[in-house]
């Protein structure tokens, strides 16, 4: 009886011992199946596990439970611009419609479903990032024609043989060391992505599905619904960005520590850098509560303080994003939140340039 | 033998109070709730909970997710900790043994028995909870900003009309998903629940009832079983113990959640009903290995 315990206990090590058979691809070409499997229908069960350690600050509530501990993702998608991703609990479940332009998010614990009219030009991330298809896309492109790229050894994912590429940023000022995608050479579609810190051997952030495979889409299922007691509501896209709706128009210096300043369709947000070496530098205005609380929040959290010539600030670290909030003592009142994928001492440059010259005139 | 046992369960006081105290927690609950109309916030709370005072009809569901934690494992251990160590205690083991019944259908009328009292525990909970729901609670209603594009109570691609208030023919409640559920489908789900946790049941009887074996005080093998579940409710929470999680008799309970999203989310449903056929087959057959050979004296 012991054996057949044994035995029953041994038998997913054994499935994921199973022998692993891929074509011969190189980097370059396995890169391409993976941006090009965008376009194929496919449906699947994902697991996104991160230990950021981020402090939750109430303006981003949304976005740091993402970031730390497991995130389960229910997936169906038609196409780039139609596809749904339940976020699931065990009370309850959150999920994102995309309609074309239009997106709808239905939380199950509100009982609401909200439609979002229009293209959301600048959003706060959100759980359908973090699908492996799409995260790994999303790399990829972030990274650009300068990253280097590798093969690595095949390995048994979601029951599938899949294809290993390993893709490491150009700057050494990146939080990211290196992005390791395994996908299924047929179709090119990522099955797990793991993005590993520059202080740890252990991936900082890992997605994967556990359970996919081509959808021939239909049923209803990309359709969102409200059932009786369930209320709807309409948005637009400025509505619905949370803690960015309240952000300050500011003008800012063309170049920041070295990184300059991409063209931005919105003057709310600063993007430096770029691809995986870019920050986003936001103002959040004295007469909106999260310019109020943001600071003196994170201080709170545990974000260790800073001291600027000309201001005052905290820096947070986690694995894989650096944020530094700094309050200038100029005339601006605006707190400036500067978050992105470089690392802490370029952060904190950039932020001392801000509070030396934090340039606030209105537009 | 079996039939003796099962006589012998709806014989017993102990069983109905048993039965009762589990169901009058959610009848408590309800009540509060109806008289002061404060549920729980959205996310917090019991699954299910902060939508019932909207939808009573899915206060069953509420209910089995406010006895599944403690109640129901606890009155399941008891009773299946007592099966054989009750009567050793008692003194009535050697007696049932010295009748022309072997030890195995004996275990087997004393599994059945378990299996019987945690089926009538779960009806009697959901129907309990269903006319608690209904009366107290109230059926449906629609949300004070509802929406009916057309008939279909769906939005097609680019819909963007202003909301109305409206409910969908034939729509009984809202599943986890939001799309709209009919009654039958309701039925379906709720059938499909209470058959995922009396399976889940079957898993803390299994290690009861071989805990039962080993022991004569019947305490002590409940306390035992219910130790069990304790370590695994606290491995399950840890993210240092990931690698053994998959197997912890505790780790799937909620799936049957599953159940009420729309479309069924079925893996963790299947891997729920298989880890615990997995602990059900293994205890029992330590439970009767070992009562086989046991030495009776009491």
């Amino acid at each position: 009886m012991l054996a057949g315990v044994a035995v029953l206990c041994c038998l997913p090590a054994l499935a994921s011992a199973l022998p692993v058979s891929v074509p011969n691809l190189t980097p370059q070409q396995l890169e391409q199946r993976i941006l090009a499997s965008q376009r194929l229908s496919f449906a699947g069960y994902a697991e996104s596990s991160a230990n950021f350690g981020l402090p939750p600050l109430p303006a981003f509530s949304s976005v740091t439970p993402l970031l730390d501990g497991v995130t389960r993702l229910r997936v169906w998608q038609a196409s780039t611009d139609r596809w749904r991703v339940d976020t699931l609990s065990d009370v309850g479940e959150n999920d994102t419609y995309q309609l074309g332009a239009d997106t709808y998010v239905w939380d199950s614990g509100q009982q609401l479903l909200t439609g979002i009219f229009g293209a959301e030009t600048v959003r706060l991330p959100r759980a359908a990032d973090l699908v492996p298809s799409s995260l790994a896309v999303r790399l990829i492109s972030w990274a650009g024609p300068g990253a280097k790229l590798s093969s690595l050894p095949p390995r048994r994912v979601a029951g599938q043989s899949a294809a290993g590429l390993a893709v490491s940023p150009a700057s050494s000022r990146s939080t990211i060391a290196r992005v390791d995608i395994w996908a299924a050479p047929g179709t090119g579609i990522p099955l797990l992505v793991q993005i590993f810190g520059r202080a740890s051997a252990a991936p900082a952030l890992q997605s994967q599905f556990l359970q996919v495979g081509l959808w021939t889409p239909g049923g209803g299922v990309l359709t969102p619904q409200a059932g009786p007691a369930a209320g709807f509501t309409s948005t637009t896209p400025a509505g619905f960005a949370g803690a960015l709706q309240h952000l300050a128009a500011v003008r800012l210096a063309d170049r920041l520590a070295g990184f300059t300043r991409q063209r931005s369709p919105l003057p709310h947000v600063h993007v430096f850098g770029s691809g995986l070496t870019s920050f986003a530098v936001l103002a959040f205005p004295p007469s909106g509560s999260d310019g109020d609380q943001l600071l003196e929040s994170a201080l709170d959290e545990g974000a260790t303080p800073l001291t600027f010539a000309r201001g005052a600030g905290a820096v947070a670290s986690a694995p894989l994003v650096n944020l530094v909030l700094v309050r200038p003592s100029s005339d601006s009142k605006d707190t400036f939140l500067l978050v992105g994928l470089v690392n802490k001492a370029a952060l904190e440059q950039a932020a001392a340039a801000l509070a030396a010259d934090p340039d606030g005139d209105r537009r | 033998m079996i039939a003796v046992e099962l006589f012998k369960l709806v014989r017993r006081p102990r069983t109905w109070l048993t039965i009762g105290m589990i169901c009058a927690l959610p009848l408590l609950v309800a009540i509060f709730i109806a008289v002061t109309h404060i549920a729980p916030a959205p996310g917090s709370g019991s699954a299910f909970l902060s939508a019932v005072l909207n939808e009573g009809q899915l206060y069953p569901a509420a209910a089995l997710a406010l006895v599944l934690p403690v109640f129901l494992p606890v009155s399941v251990a008891v009773m299946a900790g007592d099966a054989i160590a009750g009567e050793a205690t008692a003194g009535t083991l050697r007696y049932l043994l010295a009748r022309p019944v072997g030890r195995t259908r004996l275990l087997v009328a004393k599994l059945v028995s378990v299996t019987v009292f945690t089926l009538i525990t779960v009806i009697a909970v959901t129907v309990t909870a269903y006319a608690t729901g209904v009366l107290i609670l109230g059926p449906s209603r629609a949300a004070a900003v509802g929406f009916a594009p057309g008939s279909s109570g769906s939005i097609g691609t680019g819909a963007g009309g202003a909301p109305t208030a409206g409910l969908q023919a034939g729509a009984s409640i809202t599943s986890l998903s939001g799309a709209p559920l009919t009654f039958l489908e309701l039925i379906e789900r709720v059938l499909g629940a209470m058959a995922f946790i009396t399976v889940s049941m079957l898993g803390v009887a299994a290690i009861a009832l071989f805990l039962s074996t080993l022991t004569d005080s019947a305490l002590g093998a409940a306390l035992g079983a219910l130790a069990v579940l304790v370590a695994s409710e606290v491995l399950v929470t840890l993210g240092a113990a990931t690698s053994v999680q998959p197997y912890l008799p505790t780790r799937y309970w909620l799936a049957w959640i599953d159940f009420f999203r729309q479309p069924i989310f079925w893996p963790d449903i299947q891997r729920g009903f298989a880890i615990q056929a997995v602990y059900v087959v293994v205890f029992l057959a330590a439970a009767w290995a070992n009562f086989a050979t046991k030495d009776v004296s009491r």
